[in-house]
């Protein structure tokens, strides 16, 4: 292995939805972060980010919503806060892709613009 | 019991945040069964999807038939067989995928595999007579793949969802007609 596969894994992630690493992925774009700003934002130790990008996201029911936040939060030392905020974030990105994907053809631009973003 | 096994088991237990551990056990594991001749990275990176799927859709391994390597390893050659597909039409090179469904069929031991089609020597020949193209769709088939995506991707299709729905439903079906037939005459 040549490549640190809990790393490689988390950035094939980022484009997946169902990992956290899609919406800290957001996250971090949105709050201008660097990987190490990122995790300093979320409290835990750098070398423990990939894991937590590598957790599945929350699902939508507010309970087990809060109830997943917990258990990552307490797994890994992350604060809730940010880490809240972050799935809210790709919540809204998600959403919004699938407005895109839905809209008339020339919404394909806006979709490729942000792909090559 | 060995190390991946004890990783999924561990998945299976705390899978909402589990799979960094996961992963940490389990790429490097089937990256290093997988032919990596051309590019190790590209093995890593099927590795890391199969993984990936796993983790998010653990429904569907079904550990009944299958121990969590071989399973994962059978989906990591698809999804290598598929990167290098892209990569090959990249190149306008078709070798990549030829060398790795010889390699994969190389390393087939038999072990922990379904029972397979090309044990009946019709079949096997009507198989060996698909375009490479066709025999990707038909291993995507026998893995029990069914998102059209996928079998677009393993295809090099584009359109639109219905035109790739249309395009994928027609090579499923003249393949299916094909080895029918084959079978007829066994």
């Amino acid at each position: 292995m040549t490549t640190d596969a809990v790393a490689l894994a988390a950035d094939r992630a980022a484009s997946r939805p169902a990992f956290l690493a899609f919406a800290l992925a957001e996250y971090a774009a949105a709050e201008v972060l660097d990987a190490a700003a990122l995790a300093a934002r979320l409290g835990c130790p750098p070398d423990m980010l990939n894991h937590v990008r590598l957790c599945l996201t929350p699902p939508a029911d507010p309970d087990a919503c809060r109830a997943a936040v917990a258990r990552i939060g307490d797994q890994f030392g992350v604060n809730r806060e940010p880490l809240v905020a972050a799935i809210e974030l790709g919540r809204t990105a998600v959403a919004l892709r699938d407005d895109v994907a839905g809209a008339p053809a020339e919404a394909g631009f806006v979709l490729a613009a942000r792909d090559k973003s | 019991m060995d190390p991946l096994e004890l990783a999924w088991l561990e998945l299976c237990e705390g899978r909402d945040t589990g799979g960094g551990a996961f992963a940490a056990v389990a790429i490097p594991l089937v990256a290093a069964a997988l032919p990596a001749d051309r590019d190790p990275h590209l093995a890593e990176a099927a590795a890391a999807e199969a993984v990936l799927d796993l983790i998010q859709h653990p429904e569907r391994y079904n550990p009944a038939k299958l121990g969590v390597f071989p399973y994962l390893r059978m989906a990591a050659r698809r999804d290598l067989l598929n990167l290098l597909k892209k990569e090959s039409k990249h190149h306008a090179g078709r070798e990549s995928a030829e060398r790795v469904e010889v390699a994969a069929a190389d390393r087939n031991d038999g072990q922990d595999e379904p029972m397979t089609l090309d044990e009946y020597p019709p079949l096997a020949a009507a198989i060996a007579e698909l375009s490479e193209w066709d025999r990707a769709v038909l291993a995507l088939m026998r893995q029990g793949e069914r998102a059209t995506a996928t079998f677009a991707a393993a295809l090099g299709l584009t359109g639109t969802p219905a035109e790739l729905a249309a395009e994928v439903k027609t090579v499923k079906d003249r393949i299916i007609a094909r080895l029918k037939r084959a079978g007829r005459t066994a």
